[in-house]
C-alpha cells in the first residue's frame, strides 16, 4: 500500500524506500533486503492491509550469487501537491484512510478530492480565478505546507 | 625472567567463538592466566538507543544463540518494571515454558561438550541426539529451534496451540529414562570421578567475592537462583528444588546441571498441563520516564538488564550483563595450581557462552609456546585413556551405556 | 536478616551525611543517590555487612553529568539496591571498588573504556572490549560520540 508502516517497525532495517518523480508521474519503490531480513514477522503484524500487504511465505530458496541483487521491490503510485509538487503520500494509502474515516474525510480536501477523482467525479487540478496560493486554491490536493499557506493567507 | 609472548591470533578456521586465554605454566602446573576478550563486541548497548522497545527485543535475542531466551526475558521484565505493568497469567506460563525448554537444550549441549573434552566422543554424539527431542518441542511451539521471537513488553507474541500439547508431552517423556541412566553412569563411573573430583575447585568465599552465578556458584555451596529468590513467571506455582552442592569442583558442576534438567522437566510438564486460559498480552501503549531492572535465571546464571526511559519510543540507556561476564574471572581462581591436561575441562565447567577452549595458548616461563587449544583437548583425552589403563578398566560405564545405542 | 524497612532506615542513619536522596520505587527496588566520595564506605557496608551480591555497574552519559549505578541484590529479602553517583563530565574520577569486591574488576574496565571514567586504585585499568586500534579518548557511549572510522563499510539501504 505504500504507507511504510513495515519500514518503521522492522528491527533489522531491512525495508527501505525511494520516491522518484518522472515528469508527471511520481512513484515510490519499496525495497525488501532478503539478506538483512530476520523473518521475524513484525512487518506482517504491523501491515495495515490485513494479510494482503507484506506477509511471510513458505518460500525457502532465497540464495543469491550476487549480494547486491539480494532484494525485492514493489512500486506504488504517489500523490503530489498540486501547488508545489512535493510528495504527500501513496495513493492507495490515502484512499484507505478515506475508507476508514468515512464521512469525516470531508474535512480535508486532499482526502476527499483524491477519492472523488478516483471515482471520476472531479477534475484534475481545477483552474482558479484569483491569485495563486490563496483562498481559491484550498480545494486542491495540497501538501501540509501549502495547505497552511492557502488557509491562513499570504 | 624474560617472557616472550607468542600470539596465536584469535581467528582460526576451526574456531567457533573467538577469544583468547593465555596460561602461564611452570612444568606441568598452571600458575596464571590472562584473558583477552572483545573479539565479538558488537555494540548492542549503543544500538539499543536507536531502536524502539519492540525492535530492541529482536536485537537482544541475538546476543547469544544458546541462551537466546534469557536476554529478551530480562529485557522485557526491565521494561515492565519501569511502568509497573502486570503480565497476564497465560503469558507468564508460556514464558516459563520457553525459558525451561531453553535450559534443557543448553544443559544437554553442555553435557555433550564436556563429554568431548574428557574423551567420550560417543557421549557427545548421543547426548546431542537426545537434544533433538527438545529442539523438536521448541519448533512445534514457536517455529524455530533457536531464536524463538516469543517475547514482547507486556506479554508474549504468539499463543500455544492446545492441539500440540499431547505430542509435546510425549516427546518430553521420551527423554526421561535416558537421562536417568546417564545420571547413574556419571554418578558411578570411576574414571570420571578421577578426572573431575577435586579438580578446579572454587571455594565458597571465592564464589561470593567474584559474584559467581548460576551452576558455578550453586556447585560451591552458594544458594543463588533468581527463580527462587524473586517472584516472576510461573516458578512459584509448583514445587521444584534448587540444586546446591558443596565441593565446588568440576564433578559437582556436572551433577548440578544434570539434576537441574530433571527439575526443568518437572516445571515444563506442570506448565503444559496447567496452562490457564486468558489473554497473552497486556497491550502496553506507553512507557513513562523512569528506570527499570529485569533479571532472569539463564542456564548459566543470572542475566541482568537495566533500562532507562525518558517517555519516548525507545530506551535511552540499555545495559546488558550476561552471566558469563561474572563467571569468567573465576577461571583465574580455579585454574591456578591445576595441571595443563585439566585446563580445558575446568574452563568448560563454568560453561562459558562460547567454545573458547580452542583459543587457549600455553606459555612457559621460559617463553616457549607448547600447546594450543586443540592440543590441550587432546591432552585431556589422553589423560582419560591413561587413567583407564591404570585402573584396569576396558570400558567405562558411560561407554557401555552408549554402546550400540545410536 | 533485617526486614526491608529496618534495613533502609539503618542505611539512612549510618550514612546520613553521604546520602543525597533515597527513591523507594517499589517493594523490590530502591535507588540511593550518594556522594562520590562515599562509594567505598557504603558499598563495603552493603557488600560485606549485609551480605548482598554485587550485580553489575552501569554507566550513563546524561548530557549534564556522567552517572554510575552500582546494583546490589540482597537475596534473602529480594531487594535490589542501586547506588547512584553523579560525576563531573569534564573530569570523571571515582575510587575503584575492586579492592573491596573482586567482581567489580571487569566492569570498571569496561566503564573506563566506553565512558572515560578514571577509577583510582584499580589494579589493572586497561581495555577490556575495544580493540587496540581504537583511538584514545574516543568514548563510544558518550552522547557526543561521532563516527570516526572512514573505512567502515556502510552498504545497507538505498541511501
Amino acid at each position: 500500500m505504500g504507507c511504510l508502516a513495515c519500514e518503521q517497525v522492522c528491527p533489522a532495517k531491512a525495508i527501505d524506500h525511494t520516491d522518484e518523480v518522472n515528469g508527471g508521474k511520481a512513484v515510490r519503490t519499496i525495497y525488501h533486503y532478503t539478506d538483512t531480513c530476520i523473518f521475524c514477522g513484525e512487518c506482517e503484524a504491523a501491515c495495515i492491509a490485513e494479510h494482503k500487504g507484506i506477509k511471510l511465505s513458505q518460500e525457502w530458496d532465497l540464495a543469491f550469487f550476487d549480494r547486491n541483487k539480494a532484494f525485492e521491490t514493489i512500486e506504488r503510485e504517489l500523490v503530489r501537491c498540486e501547488l508545489c509538487g512535493s510528495v504527500i503520500g501513496a495513493r492507495k494509502h490515502i484512499l484507505w484512510i478515506v475508507q476508514k474515516i468515512g464521512e469525516l474525510s470531508f474535512s480535508n480536501p486532499t482526502l476527499y478530492q483524491t477519492r472523488l477523482r478516483e471515482l471520476g467525479l472531479a477534475d484534475d487540478n481545477p483552474p482558479v480565478v484569483g491569485k495563486d496560493n490563496a483562498r481559491d486554491d484550498r480545494i486542491k490536493i495540497l501538501c501540509a505546507h501549502c495547505r497552511r499557506q492557502t488557509t491562513l493567507g499570504g | 625472567m624474560k617472557k616472550t609472548i607468542i600470539p596465536i591470533g584469535p581467528y582460526h578456521p576451526l574456531q567457533e567463538e573467538p577469544e583468547f586465554f593465555m596460561l602461564t605454566v611452570e612444568g606441568e602446573t598452571v600458575t596464571d592466566v590472562d584473558v583477552q576478550l572483545g573479539y565479538n563486541h558488537r555494540g548492542i548497548e549503543k544500538l539499543s538507543e536507536s531502536k524502539t522497545y519492540d525492535q530492541s527485543v529482536f536485537v537482544v535475542e541475538r546476543i547469544c544463540g544458546i541462551c537466546s531466551t534469557s536476554h529478551p526475558f530480562a529485557f522485557v521484565r526491565a521494561v515492565e518494571d519501569i511502568a509497573g505493568i502486570e503480565v497476564p497469567m497465560r503469558a507468564k506460563y508460556i514464558r516459563t515454558i520457553i525459558a525451561e525448554g531453553e535450559r534443557m537444550h543448553s544443559h544437554l549441549l553442555w553435557l555433550g561438550l564436556a563429554g568431548h573434552f574428557l574423551g567420550y566422543n560417543t557421549v557427545y554424539m548421543w547426548v546431542w541426539k537426545l537434544r533433538e527431542e527438545i529442539l523438536d518441542v521448541m519448533e512445534i511451539i514457536s517455529g524455530n529451534r533457536n531464536n524463538y521471537a516469543m517475547f514482547r513488553p507486556g506479554g508474549v507474541r504468539r499463543d500455544i496451540n492446545p492441539d500440540d500439547i499431547p505430542l509435546v508431552l510425549k516427546k518430553i517423556d521420551k527423554i526421561i529414562p535416558t537421562l536417568k541412566m546417564l545420571f547413574k553412569a556419571v554418578r558411578d563411573d570411576p574414571v570420571l570421578h578421577a578426572r573431575t573430583k577435586g579438580v578446579g575447585v572454587l571455594t565458597k568465599e571465592e564464589a561470593i567475592d567474584y559474584s559467581a552465578l548460576g551452576p558455578t556458584s550453586r556447585a560451591s555451596g552458594v544458594a543463588r537462583d533468581v527463580r527462587k529468590d524473586t517472584v516472576y513467571g510461573a516458578y512459584h506455582e509448583m514445587d521444584w528444588d534448587m540444586i546446591v552442592t558443596q565441593n565446588g569442583d568440576v564433578f559437582d558442576k556436572v551433577v548440578v546441571r544434570v539434576l537441574e534438567m530433571f527439575e526443568s522437566i518437572k516445571i515444563l510438564k506442570y506448565c503444559f498441563l496447567h496452562l490457564p486460559d486468558g489473554e497473552i498480552d497486556a497491550n502496553v501503549k506507553n512507557i513513562p520516564p523512569g528506570e527499570g531492572i529485569g533479571a532472569h535465571e539463564a542456564p548459566r546464571g543470572e542475566t541482568f538488564h537495566y533500562v532507562r526511559s525518558d517517555g519516548g519510543n525507545g530506551p535511552v540507556r540499555h545495559k546488558v550483563r550476561a552471566p558469563t561476564f561474572m563467571n569468567l574471572p573465576t577461571y583465574k581462581a580455579t585454574v591456578k595450581g591445576a595441571k595443563i591436561a585439566d585446563a580445558s575441562i575446568i574452563l568448560a565447567a563454568i560453561d562459558p557462552c562460547y567454545c573458547c577452549t580452542e583459543r587457549m595458548a600455553v606459555q612457559t616461563t621460559r617463553g616457549r609456546r607448547l600447546f594450543d587449544g586443540r592440543e590441550l583437548i587432546r591432552l585431556s583425552q589422553q589423560k582419560t585413556a591413561a587413567l583407564k589403563r591404570k585402573l584396569g578398566i576396558d570400558q567405562t560405564m558411560l561407554e557401555k551405556l552408549t554402546q550400540g545405542r545410536l | 536478616m533485617m526486614k526491608r524497612n529496618d534495613l533502609l532506615s539503618e542505611i539512612q542513619s549510618r550514612f546520613k551525611e553521604d546520602i543525597i536522596e533515597l527513591f523507594d520505587k517499589s517493594s523490590h527496588r530502591v535507588y540511593l543517590e550518594i556522594r562520590p566520595g562515599a562509594i567505598i564506605r557504603v558499598a563495603a557496608y552493603i557488600f560485606k555487612d549485609l551480605g548482598a551480591r554485587f550485580n553489575i555497574a552501569s554507566g550513563i552519559d546524561t548530557r549534564s553529568h556522567i552517572e554510575i549505578l552500582y546494583h546490589f541484590t540482597v537475596e534473602a529479602i529480594d531487594l535490589l539496591i542501586s547506588l547512584r553517583v553523579k560525576l563531573d563530565r569534564k573530569k570523571p574520577v571515582i575510587d575503584s571498588l575492586t579492592p573491596v569486591c573482586e567482581a567489580a574488576n571487569w566492569i570498571e574496565r569496561e566503564i573506563f573504556e566506553l565512558l572515560g571514567v578514571q577509577f583510582t586504585g584499580h589494579p589493572e585499568l586497561k581495555r577490556l572490549l575495544l580493540s587496540d586500534q581504537w583511538p584514545e579518548k574516543v568514548y563510544p557511549l558518550r552522547r557526543d560520540y561521532k563516527e570516526w572510522d572512514k573505512t567502515a563499510v556502510r552498504d545497507r539501504g538505498t541511501k
